[in-house]
Protein backbone atom coordinates (compact mmCIF):
# COMPACT_ATOMS: atom_id res chain seq x y z
CA UNK A 1 0.00 0.00 0.00
CA UNK A 2 2.60 2.34 1.48
CA UNK A 3 4.59 1.53 -2.38
CA UNK A 4 1.53 2.55 -4.53
CA UNK A 5 0.50 5.18 -1.87
CA UNK A 6 4.51 6.83 -2.84
CA UNK A 7 4.38 5.68 -6.90
CA UNK A 8 0.40 7.68 -7.30
CA UNK A 9 2.31 10.26 -5.50
CA UNK A 10 5.12 10.51 -7.90
CA UNK A 11 2.74 9.74 -10.73
CA UNK A 12 0.69 13.16 -9.78
CA UNK A 13 3.79 15.36 -9.27
CA UNK A 14 4.93 14.58 -12.95
CA UNK A 15 1.60 15.12 -13.54
CA UNK A 16 0.82 18.24 -12.21
CA UNK A 17 4.97 19.76 -13.71
CA UNK A 18 3.94 18.45 -17.18
CA UNK A 19 0.66 20.21 -17.01
CA UNK A 20 2.42 23.34 -15.61
CA UNK A 21 4.84 23.10 -18.60
CA UNK A 22 2.01 22.76 -21.35
CA UNK A 23 -0.43 25.57 -19.76
CA UNK A 24 2.26 28.28 -19.31
CA UNK A 25 3.74 27.46 -22.74
CA UNK A 26 0.34 27.97 -24.02
CA UNK A 27 -1.08 30.48 -21.95
CA UNK A 28 1.96 32.39 -23.03
CA UNK A 29 1.04 32.19 -26.71
CA UNK A 30 -2.93 32.59 -25.92
CA UNK A 31 -1.85 36.32 -24.70
CA UNK A 32 0.49 37.19 -27.36
CA UNK A 33 -2.47 36.97 -29.66
CA UNK A 34 -4.87 39.93 -30.03
CA UNK A 35 -7.74 39.19 -28.21
CA UNK A 36 -11.70 40.67 -28.52
CA UNK A 37 -12.18 43.10 -25.91
CA UNK A 38 -15.74 43.57 -25.90
CA UNK A 39 -16.14 40.08 -23.96
CA UNK A 40 -13.52 41.57 -21.36
CA UNK A 41 -15.96 43.35 -19.47
CA UNK A 42 -15.97 40.61 -16.44
CA UNK A 43 -12.64 41.39 -16.23
CA UNK A 44 -13.20 44.92 -14.03
CA UNK A 45 -14.49 42.52 -11.36
CA UNK A 46 -12.36 41.27 -8.50
CA UNK A 47 -10.88 37.94 -9.47
CA UNK A 48 -11.65 35.89 -6.01
CA UNK A 49 -15.84 36.37 -6.65
CA UNK A 50 -15.68 35.76 -9.89
CA UNK A 51 -13.92 32.41 -9.70
CA UNK A 52 -15.94 31.42 -6.50
CA UNK A 53 -19.37 32.43 -8.60
CA UNK A 54 -18.40 30.22 -11.41
CA UNK A 55 -16.99 27.41 -9.35
CA UNK A 56 -20.45 27.25 -7.43
CA UNK A 57 -21.90 27.60 -11.27
CA UNK A 58 -19.86 24.31 -12.26
CA UNK A 59 -20.04 22.83 -8.95
CA UNK A 60 -23.87 22.71 -9.17
CA UNK A 61 -23.70 20.89 -12.50
CA UNK A 62 -20.96 18.16 -10.95
CA UNK A 63 -23.10 17.69 -8.37
CA UNK A 64 -25.80 16.21 -10.62
CA UNK A 65 -23.37 14.74 -13.71
CA UNK A 66 -21.13 12.82 -11.02
CA UNK A 67 -23.08 11.07 -8.72
CA UNK A 68 -25.32 9.90 -11.89
CA UNK A 69 -22.10 8.34 -13.60
CA UNK A 70 -21.15 6.62 -10.63
CA UNK A 71 -24.34 5.41 -9.25
CA UNK A 72 -25.65 4.18 -12.90
CA UNK A 73 -22.56 3.46 -13.60
CA UNK A 74 -21.60 1.19 -11.04
CA UNK A 75 -25.19 -0.41 -10.54
CA UNK A 76 -26.06 -0.89 -13.68
CA UNK A 77 -22.37 -2.12 -15.03
CA UNK A 78 -22.79 -4.86 -12.22
CA UNK A 79 -26.14 -5.78 -13.28
CA UNK A 80 -24.77 -6.37 -16.65
CA UNK A 81 -22.30 -8.35 -15.81
CA UNK A 82 -24.40 -10.69 -13.87
CA UNK A 83 -26.38 -11.43 -16.98
CA UNK A 84 -23.95 -11.25 -19.41
CA UNK A 85 -25.50 -13.81 -21.17
CA UNK A 86 -28.48 -11.52 -22.09
CA UNK A 87 -26.10 -8.94 -23.22
CA UNK A 88 -27.54 -7.09 -20.75
CA UNK A 89 -24.34 -4.05 -20.42
CA UNK A 90 -24.92 -3.56 -23.97
CA UNK A 91 -28.15 -2.78 -23.80
CA UNK A 92 -28.31 -0.68 -20.61
CA UNK A 93 -25.64 1.53 -21.77
CA UNK A 94 -26.90 1.95 -25.33
CA UNK A 95 -29.94 4.75 -24.12
CA UNK A 96 -26.71 6.71 -23.06
CA UNK A 97 -24.48 5.83 -26.17
CA UNK A 98 -26.80 6.61 -28.86
CA UNK A 99 -27.17 9.92 -26.37
CA UNK A 100 -23.57 10.71 -26.23
CA UNK A 101 -23.83 10.96 -30.11
CA UNK A 102 -25.81 14.40 -29.77
CA UNK A 103 -23.99 17.12 -29.81
CA UNK A 104 -24.38 18.71 -26.46
CA UNK A 105 -24.54 22.09 -27.39
CA UNK A 106 -27.03 21.58 -29.50
CA UNK A 107 -29.49 20.21 -27.36
CA UNK A 108 -29.02 22.22 -24.26
CA UNK A 109 -30.02 24.84 -26.63
CA UNK A 110 -33.28 23.26 -27.80
CA UNK A 111 -34.36 22.65 -24.01
CA UNK A 112 -33.62 26.60 -23.26
CA UNK A 113 -35.20 27.39 -26.42
CA UNK A 114 -38.31 25.37 -25.71
CA UNK A 115 -38.68 25.95 -22.10
CA UNK A 116 -38.20 29.96 -22.42
CA UNK A 117 -41.00 29.53 -25.15
CA UNK A 118 -43.46 27.06 -23.39
CA UNK A 119 -43.08 28.00 -19.59
CA UNK A 120 -41.87 31.90 -20.26
CA UNK A 121 -38.86 31.17 -17.54
CA UNK A 122 -36.27 29.02 -17.21
CA UNK A 123 -33.59 28.74 -19.70
CA UNK A 124 -32.20 31.61 -21.39
CA UNK A 125 -34.38 33.65 -18.94
CA UNK A 126 -31.27 35.34 -17.72
CA UNK A 127 -33.16 38.40 -17.06
CA UNK A 128 -35.29 36.97 -15.12
CA UNK A 129 -35.30 37.38 -11.20
CA UNK A 130 -36.49 35.67 -7.96
CA UNK A 131 -38.35 37.62 -5.58
CA UNK A 132 -39.36 34.86 -2.97
CA UNK A 133 -38.77 31.41 -2.14
CA UNK A 134 -36.44 28.75 -2.95
CA UNK A 135 -34.37 29.64 -6.62
CA UNK A 136 -34.68 26.79 -8.06
CA UNK A 137 -33.70 27.61 -11.26
CA UNK A 138 -30.26 27.25 -10.92
CA UNK A 139 -30.56 24.12 -10.12
CA UNK A 140 -32.53 23.37 -13.33
CA UNK A 141 -30.29 24.95 -15.56
CA UNK A 142 -27.55 22.61 -13.72
CA UNK A 143 -29.41 19.31 -14.50
CA UNK A 144 -30.16 20.47 -18.20
CA UNK A 145 -25.78 21.20 -18.80
CA UNK A 146 -25.75 17.93 -16.63
CA UNK A 147 -27.95 15.39 -18.50
CA UNK A 148 -25.80 15.74 -22.07
CA UNK A 149 -22.59 16.25 -20.00
CA UNK A 150 -23.08 12.73 -18.11
CA UNK A 151 -24.54 10.90 -20.72
CA UNK A 152 -20.89 9.85 -22.49
CA UNK A 153 -19.14 9.00 -18.98
CA UNK A 154 -22.79 6.61 -17.83
CA UNK A 155 -22.26 4.80 -20.90
CA UNK A 156 -18.61 4.39 -20.61
CA UNK A 157 -18.32 3.45 -16.78
CA UNK A 158 -21.01 0.76 -17.80
CA UNK A 159 -19.19 -1.08 -20.17
CA UNK A 160 -16.18 -0.72 -17.81
CA UNK A 161 -17.36 -2.27 -15.37
CA UNK A 162 -19.29 -4.96 -16.97
CA UNK A 163 -16.45 -5.42 -19.32
CA UNK A 164 -14.11 -5.45 -16.09
CA UNK A 165 -15.93 -8.25 -14.42
CA UNK A 166 -16.82 -10.48 -17.26
CA UNK A 167 -13.38 -10.84 -18.38
CA UNK A 168 -12.75 -12.35 -14.98
CA UNK A 169 -15.66 -15.11 -15.30
CA UNK A 170 -13.70 -16.59 -17.72
CA UNK A 171 -10.53 -16.86 -15.09
CA UNK A 172 -9.48 -20.62 -14.51
CA UNK A 173 -10.41 -20.26 -10.60
CA UNK A 174 -14.02 -18.55 -11.22
CA UNK A 175 -14.47 -21.48 -13.11
CA UNK A 176 -13.29 -24.06 -10.60
CA UNK A 177 -15.64 -22.38 -8.26
CA UNK A 178 -18.69 -23.77 -10.50
CA UNK A 179 -16.76 -27.37 -10.55
CA UNK A 180 -17.33 -27.07 -7.05
CA UNK A 181 -20.58 -27.11 -7.27
CA UNK A 182 -21.38 -22.92 -6.52
CA UNK A 183 -24.31 -21.42 -8.02
CA UNK A 184 -23.75 -18.86 -10.41
CA UNK A 185 -25.05 -15.81 -7.41
CA UNK A 186 -22.51 -16.94 -4.74
CA UNK A 187 -20.17 -17.16 -6.97
CA UNK A 188 -20.85 -13.53 -8.44
CA UNK A 189 -21.52 -11.65 -5.54
CA UNK A 190 -19.58 -13.08 -3.08
CA UNK A 191 -16.27 -14.13 -4.61
CA UNK A 192 -15.85 -12.10 -7.43
CA UNK A 193 -17.66 -8.84 -6.68
CA UNK A 194 -15.23 -9.24 -3.45
CA UNK A 195 -11.98 -9.63 -5.23
CA UNK A 196 -12.51 -7.61 -7.67
CA UNK A 197 -13.68 -4.47 -5.83
CA UNK A 198 -10.24 -2.83 -5.45
CA UNK A 199 -9.67 -2.55 -9.25
CA UNK A 200 -13.48 -1.67 -9.89
CA UNK A 201 -13.02 1.21 -7.62
CA UNK A 202 -9.98 2.06 -9.45
CA UNK A 203 -12.29 2.64 -12.69
CA UNK A 204 -14.21 5.67 -11.23
CA UNK A 205 -11.95 7.99 -12.70
CA UNK A 206 -12.33 7.19 -16.22
CA UNK A 207 -15.42 9.50 -16.25
CA UNK A 208 -14.56 12.55 -15.11
CA UNK A 209 -12.26 14.06 -17.95
CA UNK A 210 -15.12 13.69 -20.37
CA UNK A 211 -17.45 15.85 -17.80
CA UNK A 212 -14.86 18.34 -17.50
CA UNK A 213 -14.22 18.29 -20.70
CA UNK A 214 -18.01 18.77 -22.05
CA UNK A 215 -18.33 21.96 -19.06
CA UNK A 216 -16.27 23.53 -21.47
CA UNK A 217 -18.76 23.54 -24.74
CA UNK A 218 -21.88 23.25 -22.63
CA UNK A 219 -21.98 26.31 -20.43
CA UNK A 220 -21.25 28.87 -22.60
CA UNK A 221 -23.76 27.07 -25.40
CA UNK A 222 -26.85 27.54 -22.04
CA UNK A 223 -25.26 31.18 -20.95
CA UNK A 224 -24.45 29.20 -17.89
CA UNK A 225 -21.55 31.56 -16.23
CA UNK A 226 -19.37 28.91 -14.88
CA UNK A 227 -15.98 27.80 -15.62
CA UNK A 228 -16.09 26.29 -18.45
CA UNK A 229 -17.99 29.55 -19.92
CA UNK A 230 -14.84 31.24 -17.99
CA UNK A 231 -12.23 29.73 -20.33
CA UNK A 232 -13.91 30.22 -23.23
CA UNK A 233 -14.41 33.99 -22.72
CA UNK A 234 -10.80 34.11 -21.45
CA UNK A 235 -9.67 32.55 -24.55
CA UNK A 236 -11.52 34.77 -26.81
CA UNK A 237 -10.27 38.17 -24.80
CA UNK A 238 -6.48 36.71 -24.53
CA UNK A 239 -6.52 37.10 -20.61
CA UNK A 240 -3.75 34.92 -19.31
CA UNK A 241 -5.18 34.80 -15.62
CA UNK A 242 -8.30 33.64 -16.89
CA UNK A 243 -7.05 31.42 -19.08
CA UNK A 244 -4.74 30.00 -16.23
CA UNK A 245 -7.31 29.69 -13.61
CA UNK A 246 -9.92 28.22 -15.55
CA UNK A 247 -7.60 25.66 -17.03
CA UNK A 248 -6.22 24.99 -13.75
CA UNK A 249 -10.08 24.69 -11.93
CA UNK A 250 -10.61 22.23 -14.64
CA UNK A 251 -7.60 20.30 -14.65
CA UNK A 252 -7.34 19.46 -10.84
CA UNK A 253 -10.93 16.99 -9.91
CA UNK A 254 -9.11 14.69 -12.92
CA UNK A 255 -6.06 14.51 -11.22
CA UNK A 256 -6.91 14.58 -8.08
CA UNK A 257 -9.34 11.38 -9.53
CA UNK A 258 -6.81 10.01 -11.12
CA UNK A 259 -4.38 9.84 -7.80
CA UNK A 260 -6.96 8.21 -5.91
CA UNK A 261 -7.70 5.75 -8.83
CA UNK A 262 -4.22 4.75 -8.61
CA UNK A 263 -3.98 4.31 -5.03
CA UNK A 264 -6.26 0.65 -5.88
CA UNK A 265 -4.37 -1.63 -8.17
CA UNK A 266 -4.99 -1.20 -11.79
CA UNK A 267 -7.75 -3.14 -13.73
CA UNK A 268 -6.13 -3.91 -17.36
CA UNK B 1 -12.26 -40.42 -62.27
CA UNK B 2 -9.81 -39.88 -59.81
CA UNK B 3 -8.53 -36.23 -61.16
CA UNK B 4 -6.46 -33.96 -59.30
CA UNK B 5 -7.53 -30.76 -58.99
CA UNK B 6 -5.74 -28.03 -60.43
CA UNK B 7 -3.74 -25.29 -58.73
CA UNK B 8 -5.90 -22.77 -59.83
CA UNK B 9 -9.21 -24.23 -58.49
CA UNK B 10 -7.25 -25.37 -55.73
CA UNK B 11 -6.33 -21.61 -55.07
CA UNK B 12 -10.01 -20.00 -55.65
CA UNK B 13 -11.05 -22.69 -52.90
CA UNK B 14 -8.11 -21.30 -50.75
CA UNK B 15 -9.16 -17.68 -50.96
CA UNK B 16 -13.48 -18.58 -50.88
CA UNK B 17 -12.18 -20.06 -47.46
CA UNK B 18 -10.75 -16.76 -46.42
CA UNK B 19 -13.07 -14.78 -47.89
CA UNK B 20 -15.73 -16.64 -45.95
CA UNK B 21 -14.01 -16.25 -42.85
CA UNK B 22 -13.88 -12.34 -43.14
CA UNK B 23 -17.10 -12.00 -44.59
CA UNK B 24 -18.18 -9.66 -41.44
CA UNK B 25 -15.14 -7.27 -41.99
CA UNK B 26 -15.45 -7.39 -45.88
CA UNK B 27 -18.62 -6.35 -45.13
CA UNK B 28 -18.22 -3.42 -42.87
CA UNK B 29 -16.98 -0.90 -45.82
CA UNK B 30 -20.36 -0.86 -47.59
CA UNK B 31 -22.33 1.38 -45.00
CA UNK B 32 -18.84 3.31 -44.38
CA UNK B 33 -18.64 3.77 -48.47
CA UNK B 34 -22.62 4.22 -49.15
CA UNK B 35 -22.48 7.18 -46.05
CA UNK B 36 -19.31 8.87 -46.99
CA UNK B 37 -21.00 8.66 -50.86
CA UNK B 38 -24.17 10.37 -49.91
CA UNK B 39 -22.20 12.89 -47.47
CA UNK B 40 -19.41 13.54 -49.73
CA UNK B 41 -21.40 13.91 -53.52
CA UNK B 42 -21.01 17.21 -55.03
CA UNK B 43 -18.79 18.38 -52.19
CA UNK B 44 -15.40 20.13 -53.50
CA UNK B 45 -11.93 19.56 -51.60
CA UNK B 46 -9.89 22.18 -50.76
CA UNK B 47 -10.77 25.15 -48.77
CA UNK B 48 -14.86 26.02 -49.15
CA UNK B 49 -15.46 29.89 -49.59
CA UNK B 50 -16.28 31.67 -46.61
CA UNK B 51 -18.32 34.29 -48.34
CA UNK B 52 -20.86 31.44 -49.42
CA UNK B 53 -21.22 30.25 -45.72
CA UNK B 54 -21.57 33.93 -44.02
CA UNK B 55 -24.27 34.74 -46.72
CA UNK B 56 -26.70 31.91 -45.40
CA UNK B 57 -26.57 34.16 -42.19
CA UNK B 58 -26.43 37.80 -43.50
CA UNK B 59 -30.17 38.96 -43.20
CA UNK B 60 -30.92 41.32 -45.62
CA UNK B 61 -34.18 43.82 -45.33
CA UNK B 62 -36.42 41.15 -47.25
CA UNK B 63 -34.98 37.89 -45.69
CA UNK B 64 -35.04 35.00 -47.99
CA UNK B 65 -35.84 32.30 -45.46
CA UNK B 66 -38.93 29.60 -45.78
CA UNK B 67 -40.17 26.95 -43.90
CA UNK B 68 -39.67 23.70 -44.26
CA UNK B 69 -41.54 21.93 -47.17
CA UNK B 70 -41.98 19.54 -49.81
CA UNK B 71 -38.84 21.54 -51.77
CA UNK B 72 -36.51 22.28 -48.82
CA UNK B 73 -36.75 19.78 -46.70
CA UNK B 74 -34.91 21.90 -43.85
CA UNK B 75 -35.36 25.28 -45.32
CA UNK B 76 -33.81 28.07 -45.89
CA UNK B 77 -31.50 30.10 -44.78
CA UNK B 78 -31.21 34.08 -45.01
CA UNK B 79 -30.17 34.30 -48.47
CA UNK B 80 -32.36 31.82 -49.91
CA UNK B 81 -30.18 28.79 -49.95
CA UNK B 82 -31.57 24.82 -49.56
CA UNK B 83 -30.66 24.68 -45.87
CA UNK B 84 -29.87 20.86 -46.62
CA UNK B 85 -27.45 21.29 -49.18
CA UNK B 86 -25.72 23.94 -46.83
CA UNK B 87 -25.60 21.26 -43.77
CA UNK B 88 -24.71 18.58 -46.05
CA UNK B 89 -21.60 20.43 -47.19
CA UNK B 90 -21.10 21.66 -43.78
CA UNK B 91 -21.05 18.21 -42.28
CA UNK B 92 -18.95 16.66 -45.02
CA UNK B 93 -16.50 19.36 -43.97
CA UNK B 94 -16.33 18.23 -40.43
CA UNK B 95 -16.25 14.69 -41.34
CA UNK B 96 -13.35 15.40 -43.84
CA UNK B 97 -11.28 17.25 -40.72
CA UNK B 98 -12.10 14.01 -38.89
CA UNK B 99 -10.83 11.62 -40.83
CA UNK B 100 -7.63 13.68 -41.56
CA UNK B 101 -7.17 13.92 -37.93
CA UNK B 102 -8.12 9.87 -37.46
CA UNK B 103 -5.42 9.37 -40.08
CA UNK B 104 -3.06 11.28 -38.67
CA UNK B 105 -3.27 9.45 -35.05
CA UNK B 106 -3.20 6.06 -36.83
CA UNK B 107 -0.07 6.99 -38.54
CA UNK B 108 1.44 8.16 -34.90
CA UNK B 109 -0.22 5.40 -32.99
CA UNK B 110 1.56 2.57 -35.85
CA UNK B 111 4.82 4.13 -36.02
CA UNK B 112 5.54 5.24 -32.13
CA UNK B 113 4.80 1.45 -30.46
CA UNK B 114 6.22 -0.26 -33.45
CA UNK B 115 9.54 1.96 -32.65
CA UNK B 116 9.47 1.01 -29.37
CA UNK B 117 8.62 -3.40 -30.39
CA UNK B 118 12.28 -3.03 -32.23
CA UNK B 119 14.08 -2.49 -28.57
CA UNK B 120 15.77 -5.78 -27.62
CA UNK B 121 15.16 -5.16 -24.05
CA UNK B 122 12.69 -7.17 -21.65
CA UNK B 123 10.65 -4.59 -20.63
CA UNK B 124 10.51 -2.46 -23.82
CA UNK B 125 7.21 -0.81 -23.75
CA UNK B 126 7.97 0.15 -20.26
CA UNK B 127 8.83 4.33 -20.89
CA UNK B 128 6.01 4.39 -23.47
CA UNK B 129 3.46 3.24 -21.03
CA UNK B 130 4.66 5.55 -18.27
CA UNK B 131 4.01 8.66 -20.47
CA UNK B 132 0.89 7.50 -21.72
CA UNK B 133 0.03 7.37 -18.02
CA UNK B 134 1.08 10.79 -17.47
CA UNK B 135 -1.20 11.84 -20.09
CA UNK B 136 -4.24 10.05 -19.96
CA UNK B 137 -6.43 11.09 -17.35
CA UNK B 138 -5.93 14.96 -18.50
CA UNK B 139 -9.49 16.39 -20.04
CA UNK B 140 -8.22 16.32 -23.93
CA UNK B 141 -11.21 18.78 -24.79
CA UNK B 142 -9.49 21.51 -22.47
CA UNK B 143 -5.90 20.92 -24.35
CA UNK B 144 -7.30 21.42 -27.99
CA UNK B 145 -9.41 24.55 -26.86
CA UNK B 146 -5.94 25.92 -25.08
CA UNK B 147 -4.49 24.97 -28.37
CA UNK B 148 -6.50 26.50 -31.23
CA UNK B 149 -6.94 29.48 -28.61
CA UNK B 150 -3.12 29.95 -29.13
CA UNK B 151 -3.04 28.85 -33.27
CA UNK B 152 -6.28 29.26 -34.96
CA UNK B 153 -7.45 27.03 -37.80
CA UNK B 154 -7.84 24.01 -39.25
CA UNK B 155 -4.41 22.73 -39.17
CA UNK B 156 -4.31 22.97 -35.71
CA UNK B 157 -7.54 20.85 -35.16
CA UNK B 158 -6.51 18.20 -37.15
CA UNK B 159 -2.64 18.10 -35.35
CA UNK B 160 -4.34 18.50 -31.99
CA UNK B 161 -7.35 15.75 -32.45
CA UNK B 162 -4.84 13.92 -34.13
CA UNK B 163 -2.37 13.95 -31.02
CA UNK B 164 -5.06 12.89 -29.17
CA UNK B 165 -6.47 9.93 -31.35
CA UNK B 166 -2.69 9.04 -31.29
CA UNK B 167 -2.50 8.73 -27.44
CA UNK B 168 -5.59 7.09 -27.38
CA UNK B 169 -4.99 4.75 -29.66
CA UNK B 170 -1.07 4.11 -28.91
CA UNK B 171 -2.07 3.26 -25.57
CA UNK B 172 -4.46 0.27 -27.06
CA UNK B 173 -1.58 -0.54 -29.57
CA UNK B 174 0.67 -1.11 -26.66
CA UNK B 175 -1.39 -3.34 -24.86
CA UNK B 176 -2.41 -5.63 -27.98
CA UNK B 177 1.54 -5.93 -28.54
CA UNK B 178 2.40 -6.56 -25.21
CA UNK B 179 -0.54 -9.23 -24.59
CA UNK B 180 0.61 -11.05 -28.28
CA UNK B 181 4.75 -11.10 -26.86
CA UNK B 182 3.28 -12.89 -24.18
CA UNK B 183 1.68 -15.54 -27.14
CA UNK B 184 2.95 -19.39 -27.70
CA UNK B 185 3.69 -18.06 -31.17
CA UNK B 186 6.44 -15.28 -30.37
CA UNK B 187 8.10 -17.26 -28.16
CA UNK B 188 8.73 -20.06 -30.63
CA UNK B 189 9.41 -17.41 -33.38
CA UNK B 190 12.32 -16.15 -30.37
CA UNK B 191 13.63 -19.23 -29.88
CA UNK B 192 13.71 -20.12 -33.77
CA UNK B 193 15.81 -16.78 -33.95
CA UNK B 194 13.76 -14.54 -35.60
CA UNK B 195 15.07 -10.62 -35.59
CA UNK B 196 12.85 -7.99 -34.23
CA UNK B 197 12.63 -6.71 -37.37
CA UNK B 198 11.08 -10.24 -38.45
CA UNK B 199 8.87 -10.71 -35.99
CA UNK B 200 7.12 -7.50 -35.77
CA UNK B 201 6.71 -7.68 -40.20
CA UNK B 202 5.63 -11.29 -39.63
CA UNK B 203 4.32 -11.91 -36.44
CA UNK B 204 2.62 -8.83 -34.42
CA UNK B 205 1.55 -6.26 -37.37
CA UNK B 206 -0.56 -8.91 -39.12
CA UNK B 207 -2.41 -9.49 -36.23
CA UNK B 208 -2.17 -5.60 -34.65
CA UNK B 209 -3.53 -4.20 -37.86
CA UNK B 210 -7.30 -4.67 -38.40
CA UNK B 211 -7.28 -3.51 -34.51
CA UNK B 212 -5.93 -0.72 -34.82
CA UNK B 213 -8.33 -0.08 -38.01
CA UNK B 214 -11.31 -1.03 -35.37
CA UNK B 215 -10.05 1.44 -32.78
CA UNK B 216 -9.64 4.43 -35.37
CA UNK B 217 -13.31 3.79 -36.32
CA UNK B 218 -14.14 3.72 -32.43
CA UNK B 219 -12.68 7.53 -32.60
CA UNK B 220 -14.16 8.81 -35.58
CA UNK B 221 -17.42 9.56 -33.92
CA UNK B 222 -15.53 11.66 -31.33
CA UNK B 223 -13.11 13.81 -33.81
CA UNK B 224 -16.48 14.65 -35.61
CA UNK B 225 -18.17 15.90 -32.49
CA UNK B 226 -15.01 17.71 -31.48
CA UNK B 227 -14.60 19.50 -34.23
CA UNK B 228 -18.17 20.51 -34.51
CA UNK B 229 -17.73 21.35 -30.78
CA UNK B 230 -14.44 24.14 -30.88
CA UNK B 231 -16.73 25.50 -34.40
CA UNK B 232 -19.34 25.99 -31.78
CA UNK B 233 -17.04 27.94 -29.41
CA UNK B 234 -15.45 30.23 -32.02
CA UNK B 235 -12.14 28.18 -32.70
CA UNK B 236 -12.59 26.05 -35.69
CA UNK B 237 -11.05 29.18 -37.42
CA UNK B 238 -13.16 30.55 -40.77
CA UNK B 239 -14.71 27.06 -42.31
CA UNK B 240 -18.21 25.81 -43.06
CA UNK B 241 -19.05 23.11 -40.30
CA UNK B 242 -22.45 22.44 -38.68
CA UNK B 243 -20.75 23.53 -35.53
CA UNK B 244 -20.91 26.90 -36.79
CA UNK B 245 -24.06 26.82 -37.81
CA UNK B 246 -26.06 26.23 -34.72
CA UNK B 247 -23.73 28.87 -33.32
CA UNK B 248 -24.88 31.45 -35.82
CA UNK B 249 -28.33 30.24 -36.14
CA UNK B 250 -29.04 30.56 -32.68
CA UNK B 251 -29.55 34.30 -33.44
CA UNK B 252 -32.33 33.40 -35.66
CA UNK B 253 -33.85 31.05 -33.09
CA UNK B 254 -37.38 32.99 -32.55
CA UNK B 255 -37.64 33.93 -36.85
CA UNK B 256 -36.33 31.06 -37.88
CA UNK B 257 -35.69 28.44 -35.55
CA UNK B 258 -35.45 25.35 -38.59
CA UNK B 259 -31.81 27.09 -39.23
CA UNK B 260 -30.57 25.34 -35.74
CA UNK B 261 -32.55 22.68 -35.18
CA UNK B 262 -32.60 20.91 -38.47
CA UNK B 263 -28.66 21.07 -39.46
CA UNK B 264 -28.34 19.56 -35.47
CA UNK B 265 -30.52 16.90 -36.38
CA UNK B 266 -28.79 15.84 -39.34
CA UNK B 267 -24.93 16.49 -37.29
CA UNK B 268 -26.58 13.72 -34.97
CA UNK B 269 -27.47 11.34 -37.73
CA UNK B 270 -24.34 11.35 -39.27
CA UNK B 271 -22.63 10.91 -36.00
CA UNK B 272 -25.20 8.28 -35.05
CA UNK B 273 -24.37 6.47 -38.10
CA UNK B 274 -20.26 6.55 -37.76
CA UNK B 275 -20.68 5.23 -34.11
CA UNK B 276 -23.22 2.17 -34.82
CA UNK B 277 -20.60 1.35 -37.40
CA UNK B 278 -17.60 2.57 -35.26
CA UNK B 279 -19.03 -0.05 -32.47
CA UNK B 280 -19.50 -2.69 -34.66
CA UNK B 281 -15.81 -2.37 -36.58
CA UNK B 282 -14.13 -2.29 -32.83
CA UNK B 283 -16.71 -5.47 -31.79
CA UNK B 284 -15.52 -7.33 -35.11
CA UNK B 285 -11.88 -7.54 -35.05
CA UNK B 286 -12.07 -7.82 -31.06
CA UNK B 287 -10.20 -4.35 -29.83
CA UNK B 288 -11.42 -5.32 -26.40
CA UNK B 289 -11.83 -1.09 -26.59
CA UNK B 290 -14.90 0.29 -24.49
CA UNK B 291 -17.57 2.25 -26.55
CA UNK B 292 -18.51 5.19 -26.76
CA UNK B 293 -14.92 6.61 -26.38
CA UNK B 294 -12.84 3.88 -24.82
Amino acid sequence: MTRRLLSSLLMTVIRVIFIGIVLGFLVRRITSTPGDLELGSWLTEPWRGVLLNRLIVSGRVLIFALPTILITGYLWGIFGARFRRLHLARLLSLPFSTFACVPGFWFVILVAAYSYFHWQRPGFADELTLESGPNLLVWWHAAVVALPAAAAGVAWQIRAVATHLERTMGRPWVRSLLLEGENDDTIFYRYLLRHKAGSLISLFSGGIPLVLSSLIVLEPAFHLEGIGALLTESIKTSSPSGVLISAIALVSPSILASFFSELFPASS
Amino acid sequence: MNRRKSHLSLFLRRVAIRLSAFHRELLLPIPYLILCGWLFSGFRFGSPDPAWFDSLFLVPERPGWSAPDHEHWFGTAANGADLFEASRYAMASSVILGLQAISLGGLLALLIPCLFALRSSQNRYRELEFALRIVRPLPFFLILALLLGAWPGSETAILGMGAIVAVLSTSAMTDWLRKREESFELTAARIVGLSRFQILRSRLLPTILPRLAGALALYLPSTILAEMALSFLGFGGHRASVGAMIARGQEFLIEAPWMTIYPGILATGVVMAFSFLGWRSAATVRTGLTPPFS
